[in-house]
């Protein structure tokens, strides 16, 4: 048996407030469409594992995924197709075009394409909080395109293969894939919450429950 | 064996800490091993090493967690391992820690923010004033506070709940000192008695509008107290067997467990004082080649 605990109320069997409170021994499949360390959704898995449960997500593959250098580890060695990446703690001249990532504690959907010297001076002072975190850059390679994959699945034709093996890698079930196209084929380049309004409610239902058998 | 120490500038900001560093660098040449520092910018070298010790301060939001994890994946032996800094570095897992495995530390209770009467009667009808407040995220004594009154307990929980949800909750035990026990691979390492500043409530206190630490007094850890050894034995084998520095209070001869520190702090003349073979041993651990392994309250990971 699986229990589901959700913020979708017409899916849930716990939702998240209620679910702390709670002890439970069976699998748990935990939908949100944010999981970062100290939110709600991180907590539900923490939790979960707590009570020995079996929990998609894990908080080890959350924890992973949203950090930039750990996500291209993982995903590299999962053979989704990557960008390499490099971490800076500091300006350096030469490196754009780039894809900039914020690899600190306070920084959320930081994405940032640079593409002059000034804008990657300011950039790295700015991800980087002052030199205090480093920065993970990719170089830009193609077009920039998000997807929101929702248990493997997404609307964008180029970005099927890697949804489908994200979630089979990290099972993550909502979240956001950011991607470059490179010569028509997509590459990997980082993984961020969500908004509520970007997914397909009706498309989790459905995969809901047909994992809960209904 | 090729051993990297990760820190940040920091650690070298006092001369007991940056004292400390050295003795763990000239310990481990003298055994025949190398010791090099490496700074964030270094990340990406990690794999040149055979273990790494992670002396920066950990958390999952932090650049440690990210080196730990990445010499985790490289299947380096890691002191700090990223079991051990998700389970210590969250004061809700460690409350549930405790709980589980029957660990006696103060009452508490999660808060998520539900300020209605009867949950307000019942919190404060189970753990009564002063309440001791803590975020998830303390350390070193920061984000803990103490609410003398249901309004400062408002004020206090309001504020830490803008960052996460939920807090933890726990009743005031007041002690001159907590003891902290140092132990690695289920062994004691060092003890040693914090103290309170004078005036303050805790071993880092706000004292006439001036941040002060207590004073440290090293113990021998072979004069610690059987019970108190057993008790800190017992909690780390629920954790793992990387090393790890306990706050335990002593009321009325019984002995309550308040944290599980995954980076216990070492300064020049404190902690080594009486023990100062502590180097050596941590040393040794990371030359083993025998990874650290979470205990009996696993969090799931896979690389």
């Amino acid at each position: 048996m699986t229990i589901v605990v959700s913020e979708d109320d017409e899916d849930a069997d716990y939702s998240p407030f209620a679910f702390l409170e709670s002890h439970v021994n069976e699998d748990v499949l935990n939908v949100s469409h944010d999981y970062r360390y100290q939110k709600m959704g991180y907590y539900v898995s923490m939790h979960a594992e707590m009570c020995g449960c079996n929990v998609t997500p894990r908080c080890s593959d959350i924890l992973d995924t949203h950090r930039n250098p750990l996500l291209m580890i993982r995903a590299s060695r999962a053979g989704i197709p990557c960008l390499p990446y490099r971490l800076i703690t500091g300006y350096e001249k030469n490196i754009y075009p780039a894809l900039c990532f914020a690899v600190n504690p306070y920084t959320c959907n930081s994405v940032t394409m640079v593409k002059s010297e000034s804008q990657m001076y300011r950039t790295i002072k700015s991800l980087s909080v002052n030199n205090r975190y480093p920065v993970s850059v990719q170089p830009l390679l193609g077009e920039v395109r998000e997807a929101v994959q929702v248990f493997g699945e997404t609307d964008m034709p180029e970005a099927r293969a890697i949804a489908r093996k994200f979630y089979e890698t990290f099972r993550i079930p909502i979240g956001k894939l950011v991607l470059q196209v490179v010569d028509g084929e997509a590459r990997l380049c980082h993984f961020e919450p969500a908004l509520k309004k970007e997914v397909d409610w009706g498309l989790v239902r459905e995969k809901v429950h047909a994992i809960k058998g209904l | 064996m090729k051993i990297g120490c990760f820190v940040e500038k920091y650690n070298f900001h006092t001369r007991e800490e940056a004292g400390t560093l050295r003795l763990f660098k000239s310990t481990a040449e003298r055994k025949g091993h190398s010791f090099d520092f490496i700074f964030k910018k270094d990340l990406d070298r990690i794999v040149e090493y055979d273990a790494l010790f992670i002396r920066a301060t950990t958390d999952p939001m932090n650049t440690a967690y990210v080196a730990s994890r990445m010499a985790d994946a490289l299947g380096m032996v890691v002191i700090d391992d990223p079991h051990s800094i998700r389970v210590c570095s969250s004061k809700v897992v460690l409350d549930d820690l405790f709980r589980q495995n029957d660990i006696p530390s103060p009452r508490s209770l999660l808060f998520d923010g539900d300020y209605s009467q009867e949950n307000l009667r019942r919190i404060f009808g189970h753990l009564g004033f002063p309440i001791v407040i803590k975020a998830p995220y303390t350390k070193f004594s920061s984000h803990v506070e103490k609410a003398e009154s249901e309004a400062e307990f408002r004020e206090i929980a309001a504020r830490y709940l803008r960052h996460a949800t939920p807090i933890v909750l726990q009743e005031y035990m007041p002690s001159s000192f907590d003891w902290r026990v140092g132990v690695l691979d289920n062994e004691l390492l060092y003890l040693c008695k914090y103290y309170m500043p004078r005036g303050g409530w805790k071993v880092k206190s706000l004292v006439d509008g001036r941040q002060q630490w207590g004073r440290v007094v090293p113990i021998k850890r072979k004069n610690a107290p059987g019970r108190l050894a057993d008790l800190a034995i017992k909690i780390t084998r629920c954790v793992g067997d990387g090393l790890y520095g306990l706050d335990i209070k002593e009321i009325g001869g019984k002995f309550y467990c308040i944290e599980v520190n995954d980076n216990p702090s070492f300064y020049m003349g404190q902690e080594d004082a009486k023990d100062p073979d502590l180097y050596e041993r941590i040393i040794d651990r990371l030359a083993s080649g025998r990874r650290v392994r979470p205990g009996t309250y696993r969090l799931g990971e896979a690389f």
